[in-house]
């Protein structure tokens, strides 16, 4: 068993650390320009010289995923640092004051996340319009309560622990009791849903940017450059396969390091 | 009785709340629809007889009423680009999302359940261990994904079919359903290996109960055992949580009709975003969030009449 | 020849140490019509020993050694359906949790009949029920009926004891093996469901192991009783003289621990007699 489940983390550890680290390169220094084209290479398929090919314009099609992946890469981040920071402030005071904001608050929370984020995300997206920074903080308040919901119920379960009791005694204050007590104990379950909220905010921004009202061109991310591959399905298969595979990649790094973090914390 | 009653009544009370919600949401759009259809040029009459024919006019609380009120009867208002009855629009989509919608979930179910069950049971650990690496993989393809490889493999490598010659329901239902089983294949995918993941750990944690003991100590083979006693208890969690499936295929349509180019709600929806034509956009979110609503109670009852427990009040 | 005869039981759990036995050279046996009590701390071994007479035991889980002989058949050898064809019609167990061995989501009445279902398939509806019903009300549960249509979770603990029984006794089985069966229910409810048990021995001459760490209830029941401690049999004889006369430093250390009040009342109750 032990094995196993270190294989998880590890494989999604190298796998994640690995591709954060050719997203971040990318941010910075890709192997071609990508916006240089290039007609002599055109549609190129891979090859030694472009790893993933290149597209209808001769470019690069490595050096494109590396600059669409970090798009979607910091609108994914931004997305939970939204979420979880505003889930932690919303889901402690809730867990641990309880009363009625609490019950409000967090019926409001579940009927959110009984529907589809990207729905909701949708329609945020039709009254505000497309564009990177609305993408952002779309998904980010409709992260929020899945954030709430479990740093909430961990929050009421401390609350009542004789060692809280005994710091309020000694007179501790409120926010040092919230965030430097019982904050720690909530990285069990915390952690797990960054991962699958990042998860989650990958394939939302990725789905909204391929129908079209997520990222606008001329910034690519993932979604964007899988719309466009699909009308060269027939003349470049790579293109599309490549930026899929990219996304699918993503998705999975995080998924087994999440899944190799559950399955520790389970055994003990 | 009483419970279900209340139940009801509540689920009416949750359809008046999201459909207010999904009005006033629409009321707090930046810019008029006037400027879209008419264009910045508009002479001040034109825009104020474009805004009483389209009952902008009026007070929200009016408004909403109204729309609520015809609503109800089955008409959805005007569209700004199309200039017709958005019911009209809705006619001829809404069948094939809600086809592909259903074709997509019971092909989920009728997979995920027996292998779920097998995975949740099986005593091999290699059975095990593909399941589990399996499930990884295909939770992390997203379904459009999904959608541009099978276009590409069985569309242009096979030939199987032609993305994109999407066969009307009227014209042949047979080859419309044909058409379909693709996409919904591809919706269902990704749900397919959530719902094994769950109902495996659902039936590991009930094969280990203490009844399951009380009917091997009966002399009840492991298969009867599965059969008569876990199978119920391993499918409470996951009814609800195929009502979550079915909310998320529903809204997956979206993207995969984008995909296989199929004329259904989700491509009006896109491009009713793109135009800002808010009584489509206004409908179709409308009509998808009652399904929600409606699927949560479905499974919420079902639940109910499955687990005792859970009756009591 | 006896009912039930264990020779020589070792059983050593996989990923322990090499000579740590769970069971370690158990040997005892049973006639019909006996009841024997298996005490001990918990973590003696009283359990497991039940487990492998019963034959749930998983075997991947445990070595185990030695012989367990029922009504002439050995347990070791059967294959899993020769066991599942004798378990719930030769013999039958009832565990201690009654609230959790029963499935929560099926009426009792079903679960009472399940025996009845595995091994006398050629029965109709109406008899498996009215079979149901009279074990019901042999195990002392008056409104039969009305308990046949209930939930698990609408019932008291020791109503729920009392239907498990039933369930147990539905096919009349040779041995009725009880693990623990007292233990999570109140002082009140103990001794009618021990009651129960003796009505059962003396009627109908169930022959019944009794596996407890509570030497009163013990003492009340048992004719016979075993005293086992790290996975060996201590002490074994007819529970009078083991009581009057304890051999063994564990069992008088045992029979001390009983609180003082408990055992006076338990020598009132048994000069009554």
């Amino acid at each position: 068993m032990k094995i196993r489940n270190n294989a998880y983390f590890i494989t999604g550890g190298i796998l994640s650390a690995l591709l954060t680290v050719i997203i971040v390169v990318g941010l910075f220094w890709t192997p071609y320009s990508t916006t240089a084209m290039n007609a002599k290479e055109k549609m190129q398929p891979p090859s030694a010289m472009h790893i993933l090919g290149t597209d209808n314009f001769g470019r690069d099609l490595f050096s494109r995923v590396m600059e669409g992946a970090g798009t979607s890469f910091l609108i994914a981040v931004m997305v939970v640092v939204i979420g979880c920071a505003a889930g932690i402030l919303i889901g402690s005071l809730c867990g641990y004051f309880g009363g009625l904001a609490d019950i409000i608050l967090m019926h409001i929370c579940d009927t959110i996340t009984a529907f589809p984020a990207i729905l909701l995300a949708l329609v945020i997206i039709s009254i505000t319009g497309g564009g990177a920074m609305n993408i952002v903080l779309a998904l980010g308040i409709l992260f929020i309560p899945s954030f709430a919901r479990v740093v909430r119920t961990e929050y009421a379960a401390c609350r009542d622990l004789n060692y809280i009791k005994s710091a309020r005694l000694m007179g501790v204050s409120t926010p040092r009791i919230l965030y430097a007590h019982i904050l720690p104990n909530t990285l069990p379950v915390l952690i797990p849903a960054v991962t699958i909220g990042f998860n989650n905010a990958v394939l939302a921004e990725a789905s909204m940017s391929f129908l079209g009202i997520g990222i606008q061109p001329p910034q690519a991310s993932l979604g964007s450059m899988l719309k466009d591959s699909q009308n060269y399905l027939n003349s470049a298969p790579w293109y599309a396969l490549g930026t899929g595979l990219a996304v699918v990649l993503l998705i999975l790094a995080f998924s087994l390091l999440s899944e190799g973090v559950q399955q520790g914390s389970r055994r003990k | 009785m009483k419970l279900v009653l209340k139940k009801i009544i509540s689920l009416i009370i949750t359809l008046f709340v999201v459909s207010l919600l999904a009005f006033l949401a629409f009321q707090i759009i930046p810019g008029d629809p006037t400027t879209k259809i008419l264009g910045t040029s508009a002479t001040p009459e034109k825009v104020a007889q474009l805004r009483s024919e389209l009952g902008l006019d009026r007070p929200v609380m009016i408004r909403y009423l109204d729309w609520l009120g015809s609503f109800v009867r089955g008409e959805f208002g005007t569209s700004y680009t199309y200039r017709r009855d958005v019911s009209v629009l809705l006619s001829d989509k809404l069948p094939v999302t809600v086809l592909l919608t259903v074709i997509s979930f019971l092909i989920t179910v009728v997979i995920s359940v027996p292998l779920g069950i097998l995975a949740g049971s099986t005593r091999r650990k290699w059975v095990d261990h593909i399941f589990v690496i399996l499930d990884q993989v295909l939770m992390a393809i997203p379904p459009f994904f999904f959608g541009i490889i099978s276009c590409f493999l069985f569309g242009i490598v096979l030939k199987w079919f032609m993305p994109g010659n999407f066969i009307s329901l009227k014209e042949s239902p047979a080859r419309c359903i044909a058409y379909l089983i693709l996409p919904a294949v591809c919706l269902a995918l990704p749900r397919i290996a959530m719902t094994v993941r769950m109902l495996r750990s659902s039936v590991q944690e009930e094969l280990a109960q203490n009844y399951v003991l009380t009917a091997r100590s009966r002399g009840l083979s492991r298969g009867g055992i599965i059969q008569r006693h876990v199978l119920k208890n391993a499918m409470i969690p996951v009814v609800t949580f195929l009502a979550v499936s079915a909310a998320e295929i529903m809204t997956g349509t979206i993207i995969i009709e984008q995909v296989f180019t199929i004329p259904g709600t989700g491509r009006l929806l896109v491009s009713s975003i793109g135009n800002r034509d808010f009584p489509v956009v206004q409908a179709i979110i409308v009509i998808l969030a009652a399904w929600i609503v409606i699927v949560n109670f479905a499974a919420d009852m079902l639940n109910r009449w499955m687990d005792p427990r859970m009756r009591v009040e | 020849m006896s009912l039930l005869e264990v020779k020589d039981l070792r059983v050593r759990f996989h990923g322990t140490a090499p000579d740590h036995y769970a069971v370690d050279g158990v040997s005892f046996s049973m006639e019909r019509g006996d009841i024997l009590g298996l005490v001990g701390e918990s973590g003696t071994g009283k359990t497991v020993t039940a487990m492998c007479i019963s034959g749930l035991l998983p075997r991947e889980k445990a070595y185990r050694s030695g012989s367990i002989l029922l009504d002439g058949t050995e347990i070791f050898d059967c294959t899993e359906e020769e066991l599942n064809r004798m378990l719930g019609r030769d013999m039958t167990v009832v565990f201690q949790e009654p609230m959790t061995s029963f499935n929560p989501v099926y009426r009792i009445g079903r679960q009472v009949e399940e025996c009845l279902y595995v091994h006398e398939k050629n029965l109709s509806r109406a008899q498996k029920k009215e079979r149901a019903l009279e074990a019901m009300r042999r195990a002392g549960l008056p409104d039969a009926e009305d308990v046949y249509r209930k939930y698990p979770h609408e019932l008291s603990g020791g109503m729920l004891q009392r239907a498990m029984i039933a369930a147990a006794i539905v096919t009349n089985p040779k041995l009725l093996i009880a693990d623990e069966i007292t233990t999570a229910l109140d002082v009140t409810i103990q001794a009618q469901i021990i009651d129960l048990l003796l009505d059962l021995n003396r009627e109908d001459g169930m022959t019944i192991l009794f596996i407890s760490h509570d030497l009163r209830v013990v003492r009340r029941l048992c004719s016979h009783v075993i005293v086992m401690q790290k996975g060996k049999i201590v002490e074994h004889g007819r529970t009078d003289d083991v009581f009057a006369h304890p051999a063994h430093s564990y069992t008088r250390h045992l029979i001390e621990a009983i609180p003082s009040r408990d055992r006076r009342l338990n020598e009132e109750a048994d000069n009554h007699e």
